[in-house]
């Protein structure tokens, strides 16, 4: 359900049973967030047979037949005659007329990598990235870290706090944490004022433990703060809960880790990579 | 010719590279120049040298008609023939029937328990409706149970009948044969998400409770929607 370059999804109902809630679809508004943005990033392989009036032609057709959906990125892909759209976190599959499109994950068969989630990966760690240094409140190793993981933190959010009762863990194991905030009520509410007394704070490392585990912190919030737009970006991310750790590579693990499973994780994931 | 030798190398190759997948549901895909393969619900596209894939819908932005439906709608179709035998048929006579839906419902289901109260005025309007079960919590679920009970007794619609009206069904008692196991795994196996889930004659369905009104005038094709294609 990832994927909402068009909105033909059939929902279920609204007066059936349900085994389960039936799935959210948050990312339609990061899409439409995105609308303002006009340049579409073209990169085509020298062997693609497409010229400029095609590709004009394909993204007149793409316009026109996806309307509102803001694309920013056109690929050559291993399909012949198939190109790859991007919008935001959205990808999809579309012939060179611009007519037809498949709306799923490109996999390799031979090597078994998931190409579009590679990507899609790329895109998570770039975003993540460019929210970027300075606004983020880390704990660093003292030694040079072996791994940075990026965390999606709401003050008032239990399992958040139980990773952070561990935080000197993480760092002996040689992982920095950088906190982004996720106050999941939303802005103006009591959650976001606390992130953004934290990150007032003169000792913004000190206010957060003290606020996640000392009873509470309170301070100015009257500073200018990257709170709200962690909360966009988080919802870019298509993030549902906290705390949601990023690993380096862009990937999304939900959910509280303990020091030793995270190791773990982060290892794997090394190893999966492979060498450079 | 070229075209079959082609066919036949993206099956060689997909025994290798996606073994789960039966050779006669390998196809040539019109549209996009590639092949569609199919392992019952899930669909793909593969590039002809069988090395990769896009699993996904295929969608055709013009018409706005998602084309890998259409080999969704024929699966169902076919999973559904072959619990024919064992559907719960509420019916007018033979000569008056106009349309024939297939409903799966679980007894223990408010919405379906509603949809059942406008069977009759289906029926009146010329509307077979046979029920096949998909209890959404399970095997060891009450709505499985209430499903069996219906089995259970000498005419089977109208025990149903009584359950789908809040009432005990008289003179059922369990256990016996049933086919609710085959009604379920079918379900699942065509991804069933919600009852009453109603599949139509082309295999499309609908979720949920349906006015009967509504679904006389989809069946008639007297909507709007309907009224919009050509």
């Amino acid at each position: 359900m990832r994927n909402n370059l068009a909105p033909l999804i059939i929902a279920l109902g609204l007066g059936a049973c349900s085994p389960q809630m039936p799935e959210s679809q948050g990312e339609d508004a990061a899409a439409a967030d995105k609308r303002s943005q006009p340049a579409v990033k073209v990169d085509l392989a020298d062997s693609e047979p497409l010229d400029a009036d095609q590709l004009a032609a394909l993204q007149a057709s793409i316009a026109e037949n996806l309307p509102g959906v803001a694309i920013d990125h056109i690929r050559s892909t291993p399909l012949p005659g198939i190109f790859e759209i991007q919008a935001g976190l959205n990808f999809g599959y579309v012939s060179a007329d611009g007519r037809y499109l498949i709306e799923g994950d490109l996999n390799d068969l031979e090597s078994g990598v998931a190409l579009t989630d590679v990507r899609r990966r790329g895109v998570r760690h770039e975003m993540l990235e460019s929210a970027g240094a300075g606004q983020s409140i880390t704990y660093a190793p003292k030694e040079p870290a072996k791994y940075t993981v990026t965390v999606f933190t709401d003050i008032d959010c239990g399992y958040c706090r139980k990773l952070h009762e561990h935080i000197a863990e993480y760092n002996d194991e040689g992982i920095a944490v950088r906190y982004l905030f996720f106050p999941r009520s939303g802005p103006n509410t009591e959650s976001f004022y606390k992130a953004e007394q934290v990150w007032c704070a003169a000792d913004q490392q000190a206010a957060l433990t003290k606020a996640k585990l000392g009873g509470g912190y309170s301070g100015k919030k009257d500073c200018s703060n990257p709170v709200m737009q962690h909360l966009q970006l988080a919802a870019e991310l298509g993030i549902r809960g906290t705390p949601a750790i990023f690993l380096p590579d862009g990937e999304l693990i939900p959910g509280y880790q303990t020091p030793d499973q995270l190791v773990k994780i982060l290892e794997q994931h090394q190893l999966a990579a492979g060498p450079g | 010719m070229a075209d079959d030798a082609e066919l036949d190398a993206v099956r060689k190759k997909l025994a290798k590279n996606l073994p789960e997948i039966a050779s006669e549901q390998v196809r040539r895909s019109e549209a996009t120049g590639l092949y569609e393969v199919q392992n019952g619900m899930a669909i793909g596209y593969v590039t002809p040298d069988g090395r990769y894939l896009v699993q996904g819908d295929l969608i055709d932005l013009k018409s706005r008609e998602v084309i890998t439906d259409k080999r969704r709608n024929q699966y169902r179709l076919d999973s559904i023939a072959r619990l024919e035998d064992s559907a719960i048929e509420f019916a007018p006579p033979q000569e008056k029937i106009r349309h024939r839906i297939h409903v799966f419902v679980d007894v223990d289901c408010e919405y379906c328990r509603d949809l059942h109260q406008e069977v009759p005025e289906l029926n009146q309007a010329g509307i077979a409706v046979e029920y096949l079960f998909y209890p959404r919590r399970g095997e060891n679920s009450k709505g499985f149970e209430l499903a069996e009970l219906a089995y259970c007794s000498e005419d089977h619609s109208q025990a149903l009948n009584q359950m789908l009206n809040g009432k005990k069904p008289k003179g059922s008692k369990l256990p016996c044969d049933s086919p609710v196991a085959e009604h379920l795994a079918t379900a699942l196996d065509i991804e069933v998400r919600g009852t009453p889930m109603i599949v139509l004659a082309d295999g499309s369905i609908m979720y949920g409770y349906v006015p009967a009104q509504t679904l006389i005038d989809v069946l008639d094709g007297n909507t709007a929607e309907s009224a919009q294609q050509d």
